[in-house]
């Protein structure tokens, strides 16, 4: 924690090192947590993973992403990722997010510290005919190393929220909001 | 707008669970992966199944299973039948020189009975213990012979010409199969490549072999009320067969869900109706088909999707085999999840609530 604020404040006080129009593009490989389901009609919350919480295993994450700068601290982009958690009798979840992102970065230079949120739709589908397109957010935590002046490698991690929101009547006693943990690897080039 | 809208409507379109729901409802697989449930001696009195294993006994309800035949590279127990009136097994493997066997449990021993020599090229096992050989290949011949009888099969059996070109497609038994000495009628169909394929079905009914209408498309499995027949197709079309005329189907229902060869094809009879317990494939839960008791007809028939109950249990659960106990009691052995014993409520087994069964066991704690 200190050495978080060391960098912090080191950050915040050097001169930025983007400029309006700057650009990154990353490349992300990592795992997810299921973390948690919520069940609207019930209020029934199952936390963990495995059987009779979540249902699902940790599973993988690799996405691609670009951003621009509209100013020195703050760019925009999107991001698409694949993410698959194999659920405990077997079948898989798959989610494809495609999502706005807006980043703000406190620190920047040699150490990137990206605060982001993203807002967009995913693709979900498991098992048994099983699939729907729903909504998707989430707030994403990073911190990326830049050994020289374009290519940096980091770690994100945050939190996703995908709420199954079922436009059919018969399944509205299922609608949730389900969390997930990244915990991302990220290669990044910057210009 | 319009997009975005079309965008969600798409999808989930056949789904009866939420994902989240399925997901976190799920269970782990067993490792114990069931083929068949063969047979029983009588109430909590031996019962004898196939896995992957091989061929197991349980002796009552309170001991565990002990494995008598042990599945082999080359030598895999395929199927099996348990003779209730001369308390052995019957049992076939892929074992290439001589592949059936009789065991007896009180010795212990297995012993090869020779299959006939050409024209027979294969044969199947039937869980009654019916043996069904096949001729020369292409010939389109095939014998019903009892297994007693397979050094005369020419004489003693049936014999059953569906024409050049025909092999097997399927052999179906009900799933309300209970015991060898009772149950003596299953169905065949045979199948000739083509586009599309030709079938020719035959129903046995334990001494005489009956034509079949052809035209039913892809069979699933078939089950006997009284006399007459219901046949489920393998794209979800319910039919009735009067026993008086085979070949003149009534066309009653079609789910729109498919299902697979020898599918879960259960009748329970409430007096009035009977409802046919149906797990299709590739869907997240049950149907039962209820058809009004001695005038079936297609304005009177229902599908019902189950859900609750002992469907939250089954739906997923990759049903192979069952056996029934009593009327409304039955085992199912599935390759997910074990062995279940399940006790429907004969009225409400159509209804999509928790009252639509009275007992169910938890996975390998079934009675029987």
């Amino acid at each position: 924690m200190l050495l978080l604020i060391l960098v912090l404040s080191v950050g915040l006080s050097a001169e930025p090192f983007y400029d309006k129009g700057s650009q990154t593009f990353s490349f992300t490989l990592g795992t997810t947590v299921p973390t948690f389901v919520h069940f609207f009609s019930n209020n029934e919350t199952r936390v963990g993973l495995g059987v009779d919480n979540t249902g699902m295993k940790i599973g993988g994450y690799g996405a691609i992403s670009y951003q621009a700068f509209t100013s020195p601290y703050s760019a925009i982009g999107g991001e698409i990722g694949y993410n698959f958690n194999y659920v405990v009798d077997g079948n898989l979840y798959t989610a494809v997010p495609f999502f706005f992102k807006y980043s703000y970065l406190p620190v920047q230079g040699m150490i990137d510290l990206p605060i982001s949120v993203g807002l967009g739709f995913v693709y979900n589908s498991g098992g048994a005919n099983t699939s729907i397109m729903t909504l998707y957010s989430n707030l994403e935590l990073g911190l990326t190393y830049y050994p020289g002046e374009h290519w940096g490698i980091g770690v994100r991690t945050g939190l996703w929220l995908i709420p199954e929101l079922n436009y059919r009547k018969e399944l509205f006693g299922d609608n949730a909001i389900a969390g997930f943990v990244p915990i991302t690897l990220t290669v990044s080039y910057r210009q | 707008m319009t997009a975005i809208t079309l965008l969600f409507t798409a999808c989930n379109a056949d789904a009866t669970s939420g994902l989240f729901r399925t997901a976190a409802e799920a269970r782990e697989a067993l490792t114990i992966k069931y083929m068949q449930v063969v047979g029983r001696k009588g109430a909590n009195d031996t019962l004898y199944f196939l896995t992957r294993e091989g061929l197991f006994v349980k002796d009552t309800n309170a001991k565990a299973a002990e494995l008598i035949v042990t599945s082999k590279e080359d030598n895999r127990v395929q199927s099996a039948a348990y003779l209730n009136d001369k308390i052995k097994l019957l049992y076939k493997t892929d074992k290439n020189d001589g592949s059936l066997f009789e065991y007896d449990p009180v010795t212990k021993a297995s012993t090869p009975l020779p299959i006939p020599a050409a024209p027979v090229t294969d044969f199947r096992l039937m869980p009654n213990g019916k043996i069904v050989l096949k001729g020369a290949a292409n010939s389109g011949e095939f014998w019903i012979v009892a297994n007693d009888k397979l050094g005369s099969y020419n004489a003693d059996g049936i014999k059953v010409t569906a024409g050049e070109g025909f092999d097997f497609y399927g052999l179906f038994t009900p799933s309300n199969y209970e015991k060898s000495d009772a149950n003596k009628g299953f169905l065949l169909s045979f199948v000739k490549s083509g586009s599309p394929n030709e079938y020719k079905n035959y129903y046995y009914d334990g001494a005489v072999v009956k034509p079949v209408n052809n035209n039913l498309g892809p069979i699933a499995n078939f089950t006997v009320v009284g006399m007459d027949l219901y046949i489920l197709t393998t794209e979800g079309k319910l039919y009735y067969l009067n026993s008086g005329d085979l070949d003149d189907p009534v066309a009653l229902t079609n789910n729109t869900s498919g299902y697979d060869r020898n599918a879960f094809f259960y009748p329970i009879d409430d007096g009035t109706n009977v409802h046919f317990i149906t797990n299709p494939s590739s869907s997240d839960s049950m149907s039962v088909f209820s058809v009004v008791k001695g005038d079936p007809k297609a304005d009177t028939t229902k599908v019902s999707t189950i859900k609750n109950g002992y469907a939250a249990v089954l739906k997923d659960t990759f049903i192979v085999s069952s056996l029934q106990l009593d009327g409304e009691t039955f085992l199912v052995a599935t390759q997910k999840h074990g062995m279940y014993s399940v006790k429907v409520d004969k009225v409400k087994v159509n209804q999509n609530t928790s009252e639509n069964v009275k007992a169910i066991s938890k996975a390998e704690e079934y009675e029987f």
